[in-house]
């Protein structure tokens, strides 16, 4: 089949030889017979002409031999395709105006395509031949469990190298790089397999050999970024680098891209073992978890993997696993350079983001079908000419369709050129978030794999935007429609309530997802109106590795600083852990939190009722303990919360649990301590600490408000000052709430872009069809202004039909919204189930666009002389 | 009833049968069949070059240019290796079905069956 329209296209394509080839045929045929009849007697021009009488009509034989070859089938599209080219090119504001709503719809959804190919559709790239696996661990619940330790995944590597299999391990190292200024900077620690099973190419240098494992050697790899970002007098193998607050030996430099088995490429690599002595030294537990991965040769099967692995996990010591015992491995098949679980996450964000600009695609089609529609309407004439002159209504939907072939594949390239142009700063402003925390994600370039995937939405859309006034056009009497002011269209669905269906899904969408992006937007708005409850510009978190009371010292000591203290885990960093406690004979969760004597005055919170930890409790870490006002009232509403028990439930490794009963002393503001997005903490416990307790490992200083980034920088050399040199990274409290804000703020961003072209289209649709409407109607407009009527009787007019065509989209979509907002407002706490802006404001700039598409072609129309539009055709 | 055109459906496997013979153009091939028949059968030339187009384009012969014995510019038509599968099998059918009619012509009457 294929090879037979090739064949068909390479003739059509040598038309001229195949046409002379075919007339030379049949001129060799006349001339044999010609010559047969002279040499049986007959004269040279009789014998011509019974040959030529033998033959019969030369041009159907012709034709018929066109017809064998494909070639009249072929003729009869490009036939059809000029024509429909030709149509499109007589209408050159309707081609635009469809093309630009289809491609915005189409451009948009190719982005996010784009985004999920770079992410997800490539496959890990390995050197060694064999199948790819993450190891997922569950507990006996079937709950997750804390992957492997590096001696876990060292017994595990001698387990499985009998079966060929080679386990490779990685997780994410960040640390601070000793640059001007210091930044904390993205990085992986591997195990001795992954660069040997990975495919990676090394610009300069060398990637780790067994050595540098087995002596735990201070070397490191970096990436080509990062190497290009050092001074040039230290750009030498081997060089050093400054990083975590030791020197490295710098032994390699990776081509920029390499990102192994980590979501995004690590600007440094060091050894697990190195980085594990790094981790002691900075003070931290040595419990560095690694993500492991398998390569499994061909033959061995999951199952059969699966089966060793969970054998291997019943013969580790007790404690090997420390938090819990493992259940079940999953093998899962790595498709992409995300993992198992990360390719799970990025679906999650990515679905409703792909469903949402399907709707946009929808309304789109729903838009240009409704264009298609209103423009047929000026060329009904010309349709039932075509079908008078013996067009079949198959010949006449083929031609439409073809039009609209067209039409969407316009609307393709320019989706096409639109993802080319803001793949990449999209790319780069959506993971903003991440270069603030030291990760650079690569730069995105449009995949040319993204053009099937554009011809796939091109032919959906051209069938759900030309299927159905195609077939709605040809469905009627075309034959009424010769005459003139004749009614066309009194088929099975007449052409104006389809129109309504099509005008009312399209505003129903656009209002829907405009609707949801106010949601988000005054989500947005919202998170900025957060109270944390203490100064968080004036707060400095130090992240230092290892702090003591000298440097406290140091830090005190400096002009500017306020007010020095520390805390098991600095506020704003994340969820905060929670205990279980018991109070009276109720068991419930508390967010706790081990504080040093200073920390609420460093802070600037008052104590509301009772007292603070003195010093001595902190350092014996007293059986003691402050809540916040929202605890207090919880847990002992309109009693006093002092000198009651709280019996606090602590559990060790192994699960074994231990209780200790703790007095309140005091109670404090209820404040944000976790994740800002959050909100107030609902319950808090705080329990006393002291700085030099392993626990205490952040610090917090409070400086002068006003305080430039200078001051942040004197902060940085006091790390490094004392007799134990330490970097460390200052960052302002308020920083961290930017950082978390700014997911929320790149999808309010995002959502309003989305709302934006949704509103566009809206617009570019309503006046393309309101404009096509209005051009059908110019003779009736012109009859009724010269039989008396105002130009604002016909403007009112006008602008009462447009209004009419949305109503039913209006309630259809405002409907859809509720729902909408009812499923959402669960899910999200702090949602705002229906926000002012979104009911009211949405609506109204939609009645607005709706109105102002109509208003334009509609004061045209009134603005010609009664002569002009009576003489209109 | 006249025999004398070719009956509808057996062109192409005429055309395939005379190409059996070796390559020729498409007044040999119109030639050949007339000779084989004793002139029985005679092939409307119209028809015939819609024919070798047609199996030209099933892939069952192939074509090329070349001079012919009074040294004209023709095209020569020779049967692929797919084309001799399509004869054969053709042959085999259309023996079977003329055997069936002759069987069924050759019954005295329907009445000494029953």
């Amino acid at each position: 089949m294929i090879m037979r329209l090739l064949q068909t296209l390479k003739r059509a394509w040598h038309r001229k030889r195949y046409e002379r080839d075919l007339a030379d045929e049949l001129a060799f045929h006349l001339q044999c017979r010609v010559d047969a009849l002279v040499r049986q007697g007959v004269a040279q021009a009789e014998a011509l002409r019974r040959a030529r009488l033998e033959l019969g009509m030369v041009e159907l034989h012709r034709d018929a031999v066109r017809a064998a070859h494909g070639l009249l089938w072929l003729d009869r599209w490009w036939g059809d395709l000029v024509r429909a080219a030709r149509g499109l090119m007589a209408s050159p504001v309707f081609v635009i105006t469809s093309a630009l709503v289809l491609g915005l719809a189409i451009g948009v959804n190719l982005i996010l395509q784009g985004l999920w190919q770079n992410y997800l559709a490539n496959p890990p790239a390995t050197s060694v031949a064999g199948l790819l696996y993450d190891l997922e661990l569950r507990g006996n619940q079937a709950q997750f469990v804390a992957p492997l330790t590096a001696d876990e995944i060292q017994w595990l590597t001698r387990d499985l190298a009998s079966a060929n299999v080679s386990v490779i391990a990685s997780r994410q190292s960040n640390q601070v790089l000793g640059l001007t200024p210091p930044r904390m900077t993205y990085g992986a620690s591997v195990n001795a397999a992954y660069f040997p099973t990975l495919k990676h190419q090394i610009l300069a240098g060398r990637s780790f050999v067994a050595a540098d494992f087995a002596s735990a050697a201070p070397v490191v790899v970096v990436g080509e970024r990062l190497w290009n970002r050092l001074p040039p007098a230290e750009r030498r193998l081997p060089g050093t680098l400054k990083l975590g607050g030791q020197t490295v030996q710098i032994i390699g430099v990776l081509t920029d891209g390499f990102a192994g088995l980590e979501p995004f490429p690590p600007q440094f690599f060091l050894t697990d073992r190195f980085e594990s002595r790094l981790l002691q030294q900075q003070g931290n537990p040595i419990d560095s978890r690694f993500n492991t991965a398998l390569l499994v040769p061909a033959g061995l099967s999951a199952e059969t993997l699966r089966g060793r692995l969970l054998n291997w996990f019943q013969t580790l010591p007790r404690n090997a696993i420390a938090d819990e015992r493992v259940g079940d491995a999953h093998v899962l098949a790595r498709r992409s350079q995300l993992s198992a679980a990360e390719s799970r996450d990025a679906d999650v964000m990515l679905a409703p983001l792909i469903s949402l600009t399907l709707l946009l695609l929808i309304a789109a089609c729903a838009n240009v079908g409704n264009l298609m529609l209103a423009r047929v309407s000026l060329r009904q004439q010309e349709l039932a000419v075509r079908a008078s002159l013996g067009a079949s209504r198959w010949q006449l939907i083929r031609l439409l369709m073809l039009e609209s072939l067209l039409l969407a594949l316009l609307a393709g390239a320019f989706g096409m050129m639109l993802t080319s142009l803001a793949l990449d700063p999209l790319h780069r402003y959506a993971m903003s978030m991440l270069v603030a925390m030291g990760i650079e994600p690569l730069p995105m370039h449009i995949n040319w794999s993204l053009l099937p995937w554009m011809l796939l939405q091109a032919l959906v859309a051209c069938f759900g935007f030309g299927l159905l006034p195609a077939l709605s056009l040809t469905s009627g009497d075309l034959a009424q429609a010769a005459r003139r002011d004749g009614r066309l269209w009194q088929g099975r669905v007449p052409a104006a309530r389809l129109r309504g269906w099509l005008m009312s899904t399209q505003v129903a969408i656009s209002l829907v997802l405009l609707v949801l992006a106010a949601m988000i937007i005054s989500l947005s708005h919202k998170s900025r109106e957060i109270d944390i409850g203490y100064p968080t510009e004036t707060l400095v978190d130090l992240r230092h590795p290892s702090p003591d009371a000298a440097l406290r010292a140091r830090l005190i000591a400096l002009p500017g600083v306020r007010a020095v203290t520390s805390t098991a885990n600095a506020p704003l960093y994340g969820v905060v852990p929670r205990q279980q406690v018991r109070v009276g004979d109720r068991s419930l969760a508390l967010g706790t939190q081990t504080i040093a004597a200073d920390y609420f005055q460093a802070l600037s919170l008052p104590i509301v009722l009772g007292r603070n930890f003195t010093e001595a409790e902190a350092s014996q870490q007293s059986p003691l303990a402050m809540i916040s006002a929202s605890t207090a009232a919880a847990l002992w509403p309109g009693q006093s919360p002092l000198n009651q028990r709280i019996t606090v439930i602590d559990t060790d490794a192994d699960g074994l649990e231990t209780a200790q009963s703790v007095t309140v002393i005091g109670v404090v503001p209820s404040v944000v301590s976790g994740l800002p997005l959050a909100g107030i903490d609902g319950t808090m416990l705080y329990r006393p600490g002291a700085l030099g307790q392993p626990a205490m490992r952040d610090v917090l200083v409070r400086i002068d408000a006003g305080a430039t980034d200078a001051m942040l920088n004197t902060l940085a050399d006091a790390c490094v000052a004392g007799p134990n040199p330490q970097i460390c990274q200052p960052w302002r409290l308020s920083d961290m709430v930017s950082v978390y804000r700014l997911p929320l703020i790149v999808c309010s961003h995002l959502a309003a872009g989305l709302g934006f072209i949704s509103l566009l289209i809206s617009a570019l649709g309503l006046f393309g069809v309101m404009r096509f409407q209005v051009r059908a109607r110019w003779r009736e407009f012109g009859i009724r202004i010269a039989l008396g009527a105002t130009p604002q009787t016909v403007l009112r007019q006008v602008l009462r039909q447009s209004l009419r065509q949305i109503r039913a989209g209006f309630v259809l979509g405002l409907v859809a919204c509720l729902g909408v907002s009812l499923l959402l407002v669960k899910p999200i706490g702090w949602l705002q189930a229906f926000p002012l802006l979104a009911y009211v404001g949405v609506p109204t700039l939609l009645l607005l666009v709706a109105l102002a598409s109509a208003w334009w072609p509609a004061r045209q129309a009134v603005r010609l002389s009664a002569l002009e539009a009576l003489r209109e055709r | 009833m006249n025999f004398s055109s070719v009956m509808p459906g057996t062109l192409d496997l005429l055309v395939l049968k005379s190409l059996s013979l070796g390559r020729e153009h498409g007044y040999g091939i119109l030639l050949r069949i007339q000779r084989a028949s004793q002139d029985v059968l005679q092939v409307e030339q119209g028809a015939l070059y819609p024919a070798l187009a047609r199996l030209e384009a099933q892939g069952l012969i192939s074509a090329e240019w070349g001079v012919s014995e009074n040294n004209r510019r023709a095209k020569f038509y020779e049967l692929t290796r797919d084309g001799k599968a399509r004869l054969k099998s053709d042959t085999q059918d259309w023996r079977r079905f003329a055997g069936a009619l002759e069987q069924v012509l050759n019954t005295p009457s329907l009445g000494a069956l029953t």
